[in-house]
Parts: C-alpha cells; structure tokens; sequence
C-alpha cells in the first residue's frame, strides 16, 4: 500500500498546487482593486470573487488518481505505464504484475519528488504580481482617480508672520503641532472630528476648538475673527528640557467668517497667522414628499370615505417627529366653522432616523365629518434641530364629501316658489297667504277654514316673536331665550370672559394648539360637542347689549323703537283676527304692520344710499378769492448725499497706486485706511468668502509693520478694485485758465452781442 | 588760396617778421660773409612755414556731392542691397545707432531714407538734401489707438484702437494696474479690425492700465501702458428755481442731492410765497438775484417761465454773474415756451418727433419736445444725434446758457434705465457749470511723450516772468510768446519714463504729463512715423549736386621744407 499512499500523496501536493493557483489569481485581482479604489472591502470582495471564478475555471477537485497515473506514465520513463498497478491491491495482481509493482513502486519513491505536476502556478503568479504592481503604480500615480473624488485635505502648517518690522535675532517659537476639533451638535449624532486643516466647515451649532502647540514660549494668544477677539487660554510646560506652550480655545461660530490667531511671545514679539475660514452650513430642513394622493378628492355621500397615502421624510441629521394637521370646515360663507385635529401616521416614527416612509389612511367619517363638510390637510415634519427644529410642512390637500343638497336657486319641478320654513314668513307673504284664503274661503269647509286663518296667526306670531326679539322682550313661547352666560365659559383668571364677544377665540377649543403651547386643550377639558349647542344657544348675544332693563336692550335708535313697537301691536292685533278665524279684519292691521316694517328697513338700511357728493354751493362772489394768509414761505433742509460704503477700499486702491508710483513706504494713516478697507471688504466677502480671503488676508499683511513686497501690494490692489462695485457716472470738475486771450474773446463776443 | 585760420593772418605775421628780425639780428655780425644773404633767405622758409603750417592754408575746390542712405530701423537689407548696387559710393548712415552726422549729410545731395523713418524733430536737419523715403513693409499690430486720458469717477474708459493685419485668434486685453483683466476682444482674420474696449472707472487716482496683446496660445505678445488720470468728482453748487413743482424737477434734485451736489430748491407756491428746500447745505433762501447771492452758486437751473419772468434788475444780475462770473445756467423749456419758438437765446426748429436714442443705450427711447435746437455761430451741442441737436449751450461772456429738449426724463428711472438718466444730465449739466480758474495751464504740444525725446509745451500763467521747475529739480528755460504775454514755451527731455510733472516756482500747482518708455506702443509709433516721413519726403527738391569746398593742403609738407630749412642752417656753418 506504500505505492497507493505515494500516489494519494502526490494527488494532494497536485490538488494544493492547484487550489493555490487559483488563490493567486485572486490576491492579484483583489490587491489590484483594492488599491485602484482604496477600499479594503472592494479588495476582499473581489479576491473572493475571482479566487472563486478561477478555482471554477481550474478545477482542482478533478484531480484524482487516474488523471495522476496518467500523468505520471506520460512523463515519467521509470514508471513504465504501470504506475496505475500501485493502485490495486497486491492479492488482485499476477505475480509479474506484483513484481512490477514493486518495481514502480520503489522507482516513485525516488523519482516523484522530482516530477512537478502540471500547474499554471506560474503563470498565476506572474499575473498576480504584474496585477499588484500596475495596482501599486496606478494608486500611486492616481491614474483613474477622478480628481474631485478624493481631493486631498490642505493640511499645510500655519505660516507664523512676524507683525513688527524687525525680525527678532533670536529663535521665534516654532508651531509644532495644529489641531482644530470639531464637535458636532449632539443631535446630530456624528462623532468629532480632529483635522490640520484650519479652514474648517461645520454644522450650524457646532463648537470648534482649537489647540495649538508651540515649541518655545508663548506669552499670549489671541484668536479673532468673526468681528471678536478672544484671548486664548495657554499652558506652559517642560519637555526636556525643553518649553512648550499649547494655546487652546473653543468657539461657537453663529456664521460664516474669518478668523487668525496673533501671537505674542515671551519677549515680546508679536506673530500672526493666514487668514482661515470658517463656513457654517446650516442644518437642512426636512424633505416631504406626499405621495399616491391628489390634491383634491371629492366623495359622495355612499363612498367609502377614506384617504390612503404614504409619505416620504428624509433629513440630513435625523427627524423628530412628523405628523398631519387636518382642519374640517362645516357650513358655508360667513357661518363657517373651522375644527383642527392633529393626526398621526400609522406608523410610529423612530426618532432619529434620516428617511422615513409613513402611511395613512385618513377616514372622514372617523372625522365626523357630513356631508358638504371639507377636510384640508398637511403633513409636518421637524427635524431634531436643536433649540429650535426645522420644519417643514407640505402642500394642502383638500378632500370633500358631496352635499346632496344645495341651496341654489332652481324651478324644480311643479314647484314654482322657493319654500322657506313656515316661521320665515314675511309680513307681506302673511298678507298674501290671508288674501288668498279669503279668495278661497267659498270652496273651503268651515273647519278647514277656521284651522288655516289659525295657522296665518300662529305664522304672525312666529313672525312678531322674531322681531319682539330685537327689541328684547321675553318670549312667551315657542324659540326660548337661554341664559346668557355659559357656565363652562367662565374662566377664573378672567371674571369679565363671559361677559364678551370673542368671537375670534369662540373656536379655538377646535384648533391645533400652536407648536410652543405647552398645554394642550383637549387635555384638559373636551368641548366635543358644545360647538353644537352654543350656536343656539344665544341669538341675541350677537345684537344686544343686556343689561338687565329690556327697555334699554335695543340696537335701534327711540323712534325706531316706537315704531317697531307700533308695529308688533298691530301684529298683535292682526294675530288676533286671525286666530278668530276673520282674516278681512286682519288684513287692515297686517298692512299696517308691513308698512312699519317697511319703513323701519329702510331707516336702518339709509347708510347704503349711494348719491354722489353735492357740495354745499358757494356764494359767487367768494369764488377764486381764496384766503392764503395761512400758507406760507417754507424752507427745509436735507442732507441727502450717499455716503460711500466702498470709501476706504477706493481710497486703499490709491494709496497702493501713488505709493507704488512714488516708491514710497507706507503711513500710519495708510495702514488705518487698509484696515478700514479690510472691514468694507469684508462685508463683500460675506457672500464669496473663497474670492476674497486672499486679499483680505493679504491687506491684513499690509497693516502689520513688517514690509511686504510691491508684489502683494498689486495683489491687494487687483483684489479690492476687483470687489468694488461699479459707481454711477459723477460730474466733473471744468477746469481752465482765463488769460488775456480769453478777455479778449470775451471782450469780442459782448460786442457782437 | 585761404586759410582756415584765416583770422590769425596778422597776428602771425607779426611774429614770422619778429622771428626773422631775431634772425637776422643774430646773424647781423656774419654780414659780410658769403652765404648770408641765403642763410637770410633759407630762415625766412623756415618761419613762413611755421606760420603756414599753423594757418591752414587751403583752397576752394569744386565738389560732387554722394548719394546718401539714411538707415533707420527695421530697414530692409534688399532695398540696400540694391541701392549699393546702384551707387558706388553709397553713404550709410546708421540713424537708429548713431542719429544723423552732420559731417556725412554735408557729403550727401541725394538720400534715401529705409525703414521706419526719421523722428519728426530731426526733419530740419534733412532740409537741404533732397531725400527719397522708401517703404518698408506694413505694420502688423496696433498702429492708432484712442482714448481720454482724463476722465472723472465713475465714466467708462473706452479705448478705440485700430489693429493692422491681425493673426486669427490674437487676443487684447484690458487690464487695470493691479492686473484685473476689465474687458477683452479676440481678433478675427481681416486686413484692419477696429477694436473697442471698456471699462468703468472706479477709483480717482493716477493710473496706468495696460492693453495686453496676446496670440491664440496666450503668450503674451506685447504689454503696453494706457496712463489715465481719474478725477474725483466734482460738488457743484446749484440753484434750482421753479414757478410750480415738476416731477421734472424732483427726480433732478434727488438725483443731484444724492451725489452730494449743494442744492437750493425755490419753487413758487403763490405770489411772493415760496417753498425752499435746501440739500447738503446750510438753510438758505433767495429771492430777487444779485450779484452776490448769485456768487454762492456754479449753476442755476430755471424753468422757462421763471427765466421770462426775472425782474429786470435779477435779469441784470444773472447774465453779469454769467458774463463776467462764469455762471452756469441751464433753463428748462415747457410746452408754451417751445411753441412760443422764442425765448431764452436759443432758437428752435419744430419737428414731429417724439423721442431719441442715445449711443450705447440705443434701445431706449428718450421722449423729446417736437423740436429741436438751430445751429448757430456760438452754438455747441452736448447732444447731437444725426444731426438733430437736442442739447446744448451757448457761450455767454464766461459762462454758459444752455437748455436740453428731452421731455421728462425721469421716466427713464422709473422705467429702469438709470444709468442713462445720469449719464444725460452728468454731461448736461457739467458742461454749463461753472468752470474753476486755474493759475496756470501746462499745454503740451504733443500727446504722447516719450523717454528721450524733446517734449515741447506752452505754459499759460498770470505769473509775470515764470520759472518752471521739472520734476528732478531741474530748472526748464522759458520763452515767451511774441504776441500773447502770458503765454510762455519749453521743451524738456524727460529721462525716466512714468508720470512725470512740472511747476512753477513758487506755486504748488502741478502739471502733470505722462513718459512712455521708448518699447512702449511700438508699432502705434513706427506707424505714425512712416505717415510723417511719407508726408515730409514724398515731394522732390533740387538742391545743388556739386559745392567748392575749402580743401586744406597737406601741411606735412611745409613741415618737411621747415625741417629742410632748419638742417641748412645748420650744416652750412659746419661746412664752412
């Protein structure tokens, strides 16, 4: 069996070989991908993907001891074909076969270490190396990165300038490390950030902190920017022998800007560093997209009332909370009443989450809602913004339930007159409705009738109570007047509450609180359905001043009372009449009464006259005699000129040009000019801080004391007339010399005159 | 026969006599020997050459004058390749290295001139000689460019120029002097492009733009410097009189007021009452007009009315203050006075227009009055379009009179061409206000200067006898003019290029000119240089061909006899 375990043996070394090839192809190609994108996890994928390809491609597995015998023969001289005998058992061979197997057996001992098995480890490995290296070379040099992908992070050191004209003879203290960190706002859930970089980008509420480390001491620091200056806090410590100082601070910018740091070392010296930036982006709102939903949907009254919907809410830092606001309304034109209710979704909503996809299903009939009555609706949605969210609220939605009915006007039918309700009767269809009963008294029974000349005084009754309210007096029957004060309206704090009109507030119970009301009134008390009941319950509220005497009650001026009273006494009368079944005898009082009525309506209607204006005529010989002793000379004064908001920077761009020109140096004065310009400068660069933060930097530079080059100086100059905005156009001064020729012309021209 | 130092004839004579008497005084004891009389003779040579040979004698002897060539640079060699070819000896001279030598244009009768040309100021030196000027090639670049080198705050440099035989896609850019590029045109392939560049002025100042030339491939061919002087605006101080208030008025005033001019509103309410408004001034009131109120203002505007109903003695008061003064006066014409076609010195002409345009706004319509101003003698147009003149001044002693037929202009604010309603009434108003007097006035005589070169000026000043002083320190001699006193004339050389500037002494007034180097704007010069040659040297002139010369003789040889006769002298007494 020795020569079977030398086979089985080579197998196994053949299989590895193999399996590893395929391993190879898949290093080179993973290595590969792995560097060109530098991700380690495309790396690992892709190793894992053509180890896998390329194993199905080579097939290890199939190899096996026939294919391995088979190989042997054919390259192995000593084994003489026979290397399959060693496979079989002994006790199965001929005995020259068992001698040859032997044989071969004691020659594969010794000679199939020898022999390689045929493998493309070779070739493998010269794939996977040629692979890594073009891999190696292709990240190095950047072949295929793109170079807005990966832009490298400007990491240089700050350059410390020295601001005094001498540079000190000694060695200046040495920046060795910069750090600024950033921590985010906690909702924001994002780790801090430490960078080089000193122009730095944040969210809207971060705090940044600085620290610096110098090699040497420093006495101050200070850093400025964002229109302050703050003193940095700074700590001093030996290494070695050596002093270090580290200057720290932490800020919060509330805006874009600008900002350094000055330095001031232990003798003295002062340092400044670039001008850096800092870019403040505020924390986007929350997105809303209502989706599946038309913005109008209309039902009749024997659908399924129901709206579904699914909404989709992304924010870039995680959503708070998310909801709809739906506002019923009822009734229609001045009588209209509004109901708000805040729904939720369907769903709960995961806090803090950065895309959310909510459902649901509004049922109007849920809502109490009848038919003719409209919903509107939108979806809120606030971010975790802190102190104070973002909201964002979507397009309305509407959504109605067909009336049946209508209150139009249309001949429908037999029906040729609008019916209103008995009690709306008017004085003149009272009068109407008796004449015809008088005309029709010969074909009607005697009951019928006494029972129709009663109904007349029933409607006149109805019809005096209705205007007896207007003068405020108690009604005997029929429409109750109902205590004015509501029990429930009542309020502690506020003893004169029931005492109001407030009709603006009277449906507040029914509206979404505010955002910031702490308290939520259907919490604490439900008013469900008192909307219902205090419409009725005071008609004459809205036109009475009650206090107490009904004699005083009134809207109406004393003649109109007289008259209304007057009047209300013949519908007595008339209402009598009626009720003793002789309508003729009321008619004359009826008539009466519609006179009264008529006349009061138009008293109370006399402000809706419309007549053009007659002015009172004038006497003729006042006419165009006007008295103008009280008009007189005036005389004001105004200082309208425009100050220039660019003054200093023109100014600046001068001085840059005449010293220049002049080769002179700079002055005091020159340099407060700069530094103004600096400052109107800065409120261009507001809006393009990238443009201008080299030449602000660079006339900061020209207000320190050290000498910048002339050409900074140009660099200044090009930068400021560059953000200078255009001026209109100005008069120039007319200038000339006026010598003996211009007398003489002069001279010529006043005698040709 | 004469002597060049003809003058020195006696005096030396003098001496040969003297000399020869000395001589014969030594010799007077060896009289009686044989050989004195000779010695006598042989000494009196030996002086006579002395004398001669420091008299220079010479002779007049007739001479043909050479055909010369005057090389200046960029001379083709062909063209003197072939005139050496044609006369065999040529006189070269070297303009461009050494100027012209007076020495070799006296040898010449006849010259060509190759290349660009000669300097207009050495012309005069060329005046005997009849001079030929040969064509080189054309110019490639820009040969004439045209600008205002002064201008005021907020107007719009433009730079005209003209480009000679452009390469396609050759680029000029204007630039400010901290090197912002304001504007840019690229060339197309045509023989001549006009081009047109601008900018508006943002800052007052001294500054020098530069016109950059540069090929497809953006090199930069050429730089060259546009010096512009930038004035700081001016406040005028203006009176405004209305018989009733306009929307006319009122967009005017605030326009004014907001640019910081002085204004004082009067307009009329009811007889002898007045509203006054005062702006970026003290309060202040005026009624009748006299010489001294009037003093306080550089330009009144009036209504047409208010100026027809000036009482005789304010009517006195304003044109003397105008006469005399220099006071601006701008009137306002309404309806009745343009149908009245009198008025106010100004006569119109009636058309049937309603509106204009002006240059660059053309799509804008300003309303007009239907008529328009007649040209007359001392008429001149501020606005002029095809013809039609619109607005314009006259001048009245000093100052000037001048009215605008633009109807209500302020439409044009409230339609939004602003720019336009400023730019009417800047140029309107500034040119009839009032001009300031200046002390003196440096007129140069020439617009470009250049490093090295003669810059000759006119100095105008009530100074009586003026010293000028340049920029160095160095005095500059003045002559005055012949006729008008107090106009007096320099020439300088300036030696540095830049701004540059003269004085007067004893006065802080300075004149300032600008110095080109002599690389700047090469091609805009060698341009104008050839049109000045072929003007100056086109026209043939005679001139003589052949001259006596006064030739002196060698005098080596009087030199020798003198030798002669001093070795006889002294051999003979030896061989005695």
């Amino acid at each position: 069996m020795q020569g079977q375990h030398i086979i089985q043996k080579y197998t196994r070394r053949w299989q590895l070989l193999r399996w590893l090839e395929g391993v190879l192809y898949g290093l080179g190609a993973g290595c590969f991908v792995g560097l060109l994108s530098g991700s380690i996890l495309f790396g690992v994928l892709s190793f894992g993907i053509i180890t896998l390809v390329s194993l199905v491609f080579i097939k290890p597995w199939k190899i096996d001891f026939e294919t391995v015998t088979q190989f042997i023969d054919t390259q192995l001289d000593t084994a003489e074909y026979s290397s399959s005998l060693v496979l079989l058992a002994p006790q199965e061979l001929s005995g020259l076969a068992q001698l040859q197997q032997d044989k071969v057996t004691e020659q594969l001992d010794s000679d199939l270490n020898a022999l390689t098995p045929r493998t493309g480890l070779k070739k493998a490995a010269i794939v996977s190396l040629l692979l890594v290296i073009f891999g190696v070379l292709a990240s190095h040099f950047g072949l295929f990165k793109s170079s807005s992908l990966s832009a490298p992070e400007q990491e240089q050191m700050m350059s410390l300038q020295s601001v005094d004209s001498v540079t000190p003879g000694y060695v200046a203290p040495v920046l060795k490390d910069q750090k600024v960190t950033l921590h985010y706002p906690e909702y924001t859930r994002l780790p801090g950030r430490t960078s080089r970089n000193m122009n730095v980008k944040v969210v809207e509420g971060s705090r940044l902190s600085w620290s610096l480390d110098f090699e040497g001491k420093i006495q101050s620091a200070v850093w400025e920017g964002l229109g302050e200056v703050r003193d940095m806090r700074i700590s001093h410590n030996a290494i070695a022998q050596r002093d270090q100082s580290s200057a720290t601070i932490t800020v919060r910018p509330l805006s874009s800007g600008y900002y350094n740091f000055r330095f001031t070392d232990s003798l003295g010296s002062n340092y400044t560093s670039e001008i850096y930036a800092i870019e403040v982006t505020p924390d986007a709102p929350p997105e809303l997209k209502v989706k599946e939903l038309a913005q109008f949907t209309s039902f009749d009254y024997d659908d399924t009332k129901e709206i579904q919907f699914t909404t989709q809410i992304t924010d870039d830092y995680g959503i708070a909370g998310a909801e709809i606001i739906a506002t019923v309304t009822k009734g229609s034109g001045e009588s209209v009443k509004f109901r708000e209710e805040r729904l939720s979704f369907d769903q709960s909503i995961k806090e803090g989450s950065k895309a959310l996809q909510l459902s649901k299903t509004i049922d109007l009939d849920a809502l109490k809602m009848e038919l003719g009555d409209e919903l509107y609706f939108y979806v809120m949605a606030r971010d975790q913004k802190t102190p104070r969210p973002n909201i964002t609220r979507s397009e309305t939605f509407f959504a109605v339930i067909k009336d049946t009915v209508s209150d139009g006007f249309g001949v429908e039918g037999t029906m040729g007159a609008d019916l209103m309700p008995d009690y709306f009767r008017s004085q003149r269809q009272l009068i109407i409705d008796t004449e015809k009963l008088i005309s029709a008294r010969p074909e009607l029974t005697e009951n019928e009738f006494k029972s129709r000349s009663n109904e007349l005084g029933f409607d006149q009754k109805s019809l005096r109570l209705k205007y007896g309210k207007f003068m405020g007096d108690e009604a005997d029957s029929g429409i109750a007047v109902q205590p004015d004060i509501d029990i429930d309206d009542f309020d502690a704090d506020d003893p004169t509450a029931g005492f109001r009109h407030d009709h603006d507030t009277e449906n507040e119970h029914n509206l979404v609180a505010e955002e910031d009301h702490d308290h939520d009134h259907e919490d604490t008390h439900d008013h469900g359905d008192e909307g219902e009941d205090s419409e009725e319950k005071s008609f004459l509220e809205d036109y009475l001043h009650n206090h107490d005497d009904p004699e005083e009650s009134t809207l109406f001026t004393e003649s109109l009372r007289g008259k209304l009273k007057q009047a209300m006494a013949e519908m007595w009368d008339a209402e009598l009449y009626l009720r003793l079944a002789t309508p003729e005898e009321s008619l004359p009082y009826q008539y009466k009464a519609l006179k009264l009525i008529q006349e009061i309506k138009n008293s109370a209607r006399i402000y809706v006259h419309r007549i053009g204006f007659d002015p009172p005529p004038i006497k003729e010989d006042k006419r165009l005699s006007g008295d103008l002793d009280e008009i007189e000379t005036t005389n004001k004064q105004d200082d309208l000129a425009k100050e220039d908001a660019y003054k200093a920077m023109r100014q600046s761009v001068k001085i840059i040009e005449d010293r220049i020109v002049l080769k002179e140096v700079l002055t005091d004065e020159d340099k407060e000019a700069f530094a103004k310009a600096g400052q109107e400068l800065a409120t261009i660069a507001i809006n393009e801080p990238a443009k201008h933060l080299a030449t602000l930097q660079r006339l900061k530079w020209l207000t320190e004391d050290k000498v910048q080059p002339v050409n900074i100086w140009r660099k200044v100059q090009k930068g400021l007339s560059n953000a200078l905005p255009n001026t209109t156009e100005k008069s120039p001064e007319r200038s000339g010399y006026k010598g003996t020729l211009e007398d003489l012309f002069i001279q010529e021209l006043k005698t040709r005159d | 026969m004469s002597f060049l130092n003809a003058q020195w004839v006696w005096p030396v004579l003098l001496v040969v006599g003297l000399l020869w008497c000395v001589f014969l005084w030594k010799e007077f004891a060896k009289r009686h020997k044989k050989r004195w009389l000779f010695k006598s003779v042989i000494a009196l040579l030996a002086v006579a050459s002395l004398a001669v040979i420091y008299l220079k004698p010479a002779k007049f002897i007739e001479q043909t004058k050479e055909v010369g060539v005057i090389l200046t640079e960029n001379f083709k060699q062909s063209q003197l390749d072939s005139l050496r070819a044609e006369y065999k000896d040529l006189v070269e001279i070297h303009y461009a290295t050494d100027g012209l030598r007076q020495d070799q244009l006296d040898a010449v009768s006849k010259a060509y001139i190759l290349g660009n040309g000669v300097a207009p100021y050495d012309f005069w030196q060329l005046e005997n000689i009849r001079t030929t000027y040969v064509q080189n090639d054309t110019i490639k670049g820009i040969v004439r460019v045209h600008y205002n080198q002064e201008l005021t705050v907020g107007d719009s440099l433009v730079f005209k120029g003209l480009y000679a035989n452009p390469i396609l896609g050759t680029k000029l850019l204007l630039e400010d002097s901290g090197g912002n590029t304001l504007d840019s045109i690229t060339l197309g392939d045509s023989e001549k492009v006009l081009f047109n560049l601008s900018t508006k002025t943002k800052v007052a100042g001294q500054y020098i733009y530069h016109l950059i030339e540069k090929d497809s491939s953006q090199t930069i061919l050429t730089k060259n410097p546009i010096p512009v002087v930038i004035q700081p605006e001016h406040k005028l101080r203006i009176l405004i009189v209305n018989t009733f208030p306009t929307f006319e008025t009122k967009y005017l005033k605030n326009f004014l007021s907001e640019n910081g001019h002085e204004i004082l509103v009067r307009s009329q309410i009811s007889k002898n009452t007045y509203k006054f408004e005062n702006f970026n001034r003290s309060k202040g009131t005026i009624y009748g007009f006299t010489r001294s109120n009037l003093s306080n203002f550089d330009l009144v505007i009036m209504d047409g009315k208010s100026y027809q109903a000036l009482s005789r003695n304010s009517r006195r008061a304003l044109d003397n203050q105008i006469e005399d003064a220099g006071l601006g006066l701008f009137i306002q014409p309404d309806d009745s006075v343009i149908n009245d076609e009198v008025s106010f010195g100004f006569r119109l002409k009636r058309n049937e227009k309603k509106g204009t345009q002006i240059a660059p706004w053309n799509r804008v319509t300003i309303p007009v009055y239907g008529a328009s101003i007649r040209q007359e003698t001392l008429l001149q147009p501020v606005f002029k379009t095809q013809g039609t003149i619109w607005s314009a001044y006259i001048q009245k002693g000093m100052g000037r009179v001048s009215t605008s037929l633009f109807k209500d202009t302020y439409q044009l604010v409230l339609n939004g061409n602003g720019e336009l309603y400023e730019h009417i009434w800047s140029t309107t108003l500034s040119a009839v206000s009032q001009k300031e007097v200046a002390a003196s006035q440096l007129i140069p005589q020439k617009e470009w200067v250049y490093k090295n070169e003669p810059f000759s000026f006119k100095v105008r000043t009530s100074v009586g006898s003026p010293q000028l002083v340049s920029h160095t320190g160095n005095t500059i001699a003045l002559r005055q003019d012949q006729h008008i006193k107090d106009q007096w004339e320099g020439t300088t050389y300036p030696r540095n290029p830049g701004w540059q500037y003269v004085q007067l002494k004893n006065d802080s007034i300075k004149m300032g000119y600008f110095v080109f180097s002599n690389d700047d704007w090469q091609n805009k010069k060698a341009f104008e240089l050839k049109k000045a040659n072929q003007l100056k040297f086109t026209g043939m002139k005679n001139t003589q061909t052949s001259e006596k010369v006064l030739h002196p003789y060698a005098r080596v040889w009087f030199f020798i006899l003198f030798l002669v006769c001093l070795a006889i002298l002294w051999v003979l007494p030896r061989i005695e």
